[in-house]
């Protein structure tokens, strides 16, 4: 029948339709399903970061030095705004924006959120939120402050609008620190609205906690480490020095108590500063060491058996002709024969290069190697460099007897400290490091292990070089790095600077390299001027810096100081007065160990109740105290160092200059009393300041 | 009526109401999961609502004897094309088309219970030449009855009603005899009908068009929505994401979802194998539709069924189609599935016919 078959027809034709639906579903559901799935997720999921707060970082006393404190920033939702121009004018004048700029950010693409300022002071904030204008709102944000300013800043680096370390150890320690951002994964409709994960439309939202950040401790102490960067600073500005840097190491452990260098910048502006400023230079700036390396040579010389300790050596009376090239003594001096302990008081490069000659290129190299020259300490300060060593098959004849007293060769400071803390510690190079701990959120905790250090020297060997490094400060070139009340070891360099086509006449990198007490090394400290002008000598330049870092380092760290008036030379030096220069001795007057090593009287100007009458002066200073000087309009370091080297402390409140102090000026008290300071960045119109170089102004407090 | 309730069960096709009624529930499950926490939320109760009025109306069209309705057709027809006069006419513009009539707060959209006066009327022009080939008489009378509806509710504009009047003149014309050679002149004017039509389409079904052809090229406005449906089906997967769970058609990708493309959100929650089921249940009920019609005692019957079934069907495949991407995107509704109360009642009707028919397949009641 007609009307059956027509009526298969049909069901034949549903059939087949089906089955082309059917087969364009498997191929959507099933063959081309993660395809799909991944364009509907791409459509409805949205993923917000909830940033982690990052650890703090704190010296070895707990003190903090980067901190995480939550600020204000504000954003817009654009399409909340009836009014851009009217409201970009509204923001523009509460936040001190060009309402220009703030017009651009709401007509953004993003139709839900744009960033108006990030992290804004806390009464714009307060203001912004008093006026609540439509569509704009405040969220919390997490910022990096630095409660100390500049203070160790080339070490701790700086961190980034996101809260990424960019800097230092922000950068190399900021996956532990950062900590992970939680990530929380919202639904979102067509219409751009999110729905949280409680929302019942939001079942598939889900949530991945994040981690809060790791805090560190360092070895860092801060109150060493502003020393050293006070006097880094003033020995960069007495002898206007390119740079300055200094290593303060504990010896037997390898903990960085200060590492420092000047210039330096404050890390909450680091935009601000130059790269040359954020440089970690004691490691990474490689320099020429000079005379401070011919310990090492010594080292070798005693390690192979090539000398004896008590051996004389021929200075060959001034020269040593290698080839062509004749080498002289620095200065003027022509030395014949000297005994191993004055070839380094005295610092002859040609007694030691005979040294270096008589161990061999192999032996040397290798002490050197040993020693951890050519390779990276492995401190966890990013941008280390491991120095320029090159291997003894590329030397040419020269390079032995120079690199023998610091030349061909490239070292960092750190290095340089490193190699000594070993010869204080009897002979075992220690690893440098500066971070203490980190603590994690999870309550674990993770300490520097003490590993065995490897053995350089032999014990005796590192006594004898202790003894002729005492000599240097005894009866050498380094007098002036003594520090009253404790034994001081060290080195005297004064490296000319390689240039190209040889050696500079007139550009030097002066250093003093030692340690205290010499019967048990508690600290290792090296300093080192880049290109002072007026005096160049490691000598004049350096060790009085090292001294004065000392002296106040081992009172902070608590050393014994001996009460052997015979190796206490306490001096005070009395300047700038009519009758021009002028020295006393006083040690017998002051009471060992109490006082600096010098005391200027007459800086900035003889304070009102002293007459500049020395006598009368010291006098006073053993009945009464000392006299408090007028410090103010003085900038902050000024005043720092004009009290500290009264043997009076500092207690500073502000940042800039000094507007006021207590005890007033002209009061008498006692030896080591704090002065108070407050400060301010408006220096009083009819100050001094006037004739002290703004440039610290703010920038050390 | 006790003898009703004995007769009942046994002359009722069930197997033909129980899958409709299965269709209806799915249906409404499906309007509720695509509008609840919406503003449309409650929807699903009210194609609860015309469900149970479309089984009333199923149940009266079951009682009174379908050949008294043929035989009344031309009347029915008349009386049912006062509306679609009206409207274009009087009647106030709802989202864009004059479709709608209000009666105390009823919305009501006569373009679809037209249908059946209009499948009432093919088939009784249809028992009226019994010829191995229609007449060409017979063909006019077939085009006015299908194509002045169609034209009057294209006025509205409704094309996606309209289209669904189309399968009537076809299916008529095949099952009613028609020769080879004008299935040759009917191909062609078709097409160039379509051609033609291309410059009386408003601008959004160009797009439409379009973006069939080439889907890609089309960006946010007219592709959106059959890329959106495209990403809601093939992300549901073979088991789908659960009740209320289609993240595209919850989270209000997927457009028009309670209606037009109501197979999508489906395809979402379900996935495959809810699809399936889907679709075997509409074959489920062709087979049974023909199984009915081949049964009927008379050929008014038989062309009656076999016109219900094949526009039902047609209905239902060209939407999973043009869900599926397959055919351009007209406002043609899922039957049982779509919301839409107008629709709904219409469907039931169809039913209510098909099982009246079934009914009567014994000549002596």
């Amino acid at each position: 029948m007609a009307r059956e078959r027509r009526a298969f027809v049909l069901l034949g034709g549903v059939v087949l339709w089906i089955a082309v639906l059917a087969a364009r579903l498997v191929d959507l559901q099933i063959v081309r399903r993660a395809e799909f799935e991944a364009r509907a997720r791409k459509q409805h999921e949205r993923t917000v970061e909830l940033p982690a707060r990052r650890g703090g970082i704190e010296d070895r006393e707990g003190r903090p030095l980067a901190v995480t404190a939550t600020v204000d920033s504000v954003f817009a939702i654009p399409s909340e705004i009836a009014d851009v121009t009217a409201t970009s004018a509204k923001l523009a004048e509460i936040l001190g924006m060009p309402a220009r700029e703030i017009e651009r950010r709401l007509n953004g693409s993003e139709r839900d959120f744009a960033w108006i300022a990030r992290r804004v002071d806390d009464d714009v904030a307060r203001r912004l939120r008093q006026r609540s204008i439509p569509g704009v709102r405040t969220i919390k944000e997490f910022t990096r402050r630095y409660p100390q300013g500049s203070l160790a800043s080339s070490i701790l680096g700086y961190v980034g609008a996101d809260n990424q370390g960019l800097g230092g150890l922000e950068h190399r320690v900021d996956k532990e620190i950062g900590g992970r951002p939680a990530r929380v994964t919202l639904l979102r409709d067509a219409a751009q609205r999110s729905y949280a994960a409680t929302t019942e439309r939001g079942s598939r939202a889900a949530f991945s906690g994040g981690v809060e950040g790791a805090s560190l401790r360092l070895t860092i102490d801060s109150a060493i480490q502003h020393v050293v960067e006070r006097e880094l600073l003033a020995a960069v500005e007495t002898y206007r020095a390119r740079s300055a840097s200094a290593v303060v190491m504990d010896p037997e452990t390898g903990a960085v108590l200060a590492l420092a260098s000047a210039p330096t910048f404050d890390p909450g502006r680091y935009t601000e500063s130059s790269t040359e400023a954020r440089r970690c230079r004691p490691v990474a700036d490689v320099y020429e060491p000079g005379s401070t390396f011919k310990i090492i040579t010594a080292a070798a010389g005693l390690e192979t058996g090539t000398v004896d300790a008590g051996d004389a050596i021929d200075c060959g009376g001034g020269t040593l002709t290698i080839g062509s090239t004749t080498i002289h003594e620095h200065g003027r001096n022509r030395w014949g024969v000297l005994s191993f302990t004055d070839v380094l008081a005295h610092s002859s490069n040609i007694g030691i290069a005979h040294v270096g000659l008589g161990v061999g290129r192999g032996p040397f190299y290798a002490m050197v190697r040993a020693f951890g020259f050519g390779e990276r300490t492995g401190i966890e300060v990013p941008g280390e460099t491991p120095g320029l060593l090159r291997e003894p098959r590329t030397w040419s004849a020269l390079t032995l007897p120079t690199m023998s007293f610091g030349q061909e060769i490239g070292v960092t400071v750190l290095q340089m400290a490193r190699a000594y803390a070993a010869i204080a510690n009897g002979g075992r190079l220690p690893v440098p490091h500066l971070v203490a701990e980190v603590r994690r959120p999870s309550g674990r905790e993770d300490r520097v292990p003490g590993e065995p250090l490897p053995r350089v020297i032999s014990e005796a060997t590192a006594a004898h070089l202790r003894g002729f490094l005492s000599s240097v400060v005894d009866a050498g070139t380094g007098k002036l790095a003594v520090i009253p009340g404790y034994t001081v070891a060290g080195k005297t360099g004064t490296a000319q600077k390689a240039v190209p086509g040889g050696y500079s006449r007139d550009r030097y990198v002066a250093s003093f390299i030692g340690f205290a007490p010499v019967e048990a090394p508690r600290v290792v400290i090296a300093v080192v001027v880049d290109e002072p002008r007026g005096k160049i000598y490691g000598g004049d330049v350096a060790a009085p810096v090292f001294s004065a870092i000392g002296t106040d380092t081992l009172r902070l760290l608590r050393v014994p100081s001996r009460p052997d008036p015979t190796s206490l030379r306490p001096s005070i030096l009395v300047a700038d007065l009519e009758s021009g220069a002028a020295r006393a001795t006083a040690g017998s007057v002051l009471g060992g160990g109490l006082l600096p090593a010098s005391l200027h009287l007459g800086e900035p100007a003889p304070a009102p109740g002293s007459a500049g009458d020395l006598d009368a002066d010291i006098a006073a200073l053993v009945e009464d105290g000392l006299v408090v000087p007028d410090l103010s309009g003085l900038p902050a370091s000024d005043a720092v160092r004009a009290l500290s080297k009264r043997g009076l402390s500092a207690g500073l409140a502000g940042r800039g200059f000094v507007v006021a102090q207590e005890p007033a000026a002209g009061d008498r008290v006692p030896v080591g009393t704090r002065v108070k300071l407050t400060l301010s960045l408006a220096p009083p119109p009819q100050s001094a300041a006037a004739t002290v170089s703004t440039a610290d102004a703010g920038a050390v407090p | 009526m006790s003898r009703l309730a004995e007769i009942l069960p046994r002359r009722l096709d069930l197997r033909l109401l129980a899958l409709a009624l299965v269709l209806t529930a799915i249906g409404i499950a499906m309007v509720i999961s695509t509008t609840a926490g919406t503003p449309r939320a409650g929807l699903g109760t009210r194609q609860a609502i015309a469900a149970g009025l479309g089984l009333l109306g199923a149940v009266l069209l079951i009682v009174v004897d379908y050949r008294i309705l043929l035989q009344y057709s031309p009347g029915i027809f008349a009386l049912s094309l006062l509306p679609l006069v009206y409207l274009p006419l009087f009647g106030r513009r709802i989202a864009g088309a004059k479709s709608w009539i209000t009666v105390s707060g009823f919305q009501f959209q006569p373009s679809e219970l037209t249908r059946l006066a209009v499948a009432l009327l093919v088939a009784w022009i249809l028992e009226n030449d019994d010829r191995a080939f229609l007449r060409g008489r017979t063909i006019g009378a077939l085009a006015f009855a299908v194509g002045l509806p169609m034209l009057l509710i294209m006025f509205q504009p409704d094309l996606g009603v309209a289209l669904t009047y189309a399968p009537f003149l076809v299916a008529a014309l095949f099952f009613g005899g028609f020769r080879a050679r004008f299935w040759g002149i009917l191909a062609i004017t078709g097409l160039l009908a379509m051609g033609g039509s291309w410059f009386f389409l408003k601008e959004y079904q160009k797009d439409r068009i379009r973006t069939f052809l080439d889907p890609d090229t089309a960006s946010q406005g007219a592709g959106y929505q059959v890329r959106q449906a495209r990403i809601a089906i093939g992300s549901g997967g073979i088991l789908g994401k659960g009740w209320q769970k289609g993240s595209q058609s919850q989270l209000g990708f997927l457009p028009v979802r309670h209606t037009d493309f109501i197979f999508a959100a489906l395809a979402e929650e379900w996935g495959f194998v809810g699809v399936f089921v889907i679709l075997s249940l509409y074959l489920a009920f062709v087979l049974r539709g023909l199984t009915i019609a081949r049964d009927a005692r008379d050929r008014g019957g038989t062309i009656l069924v076999l016109l219900l079934v094949t526009n039902l069907a047609v209905q239902a495949m060209v939407n999973v189609a043009m869900n599926l991407g397959l055919v351009p995107t007209t406002g043609i509704t899922l039957p049982f599935l779509s919301y839409g109360g107008s629709s709904m009642l219409a469907t039931w009707g169809m039913v209510g016919l098909i099982l009246s028919v079934g009914y009567r397949r014994f000549v002596n009641v």
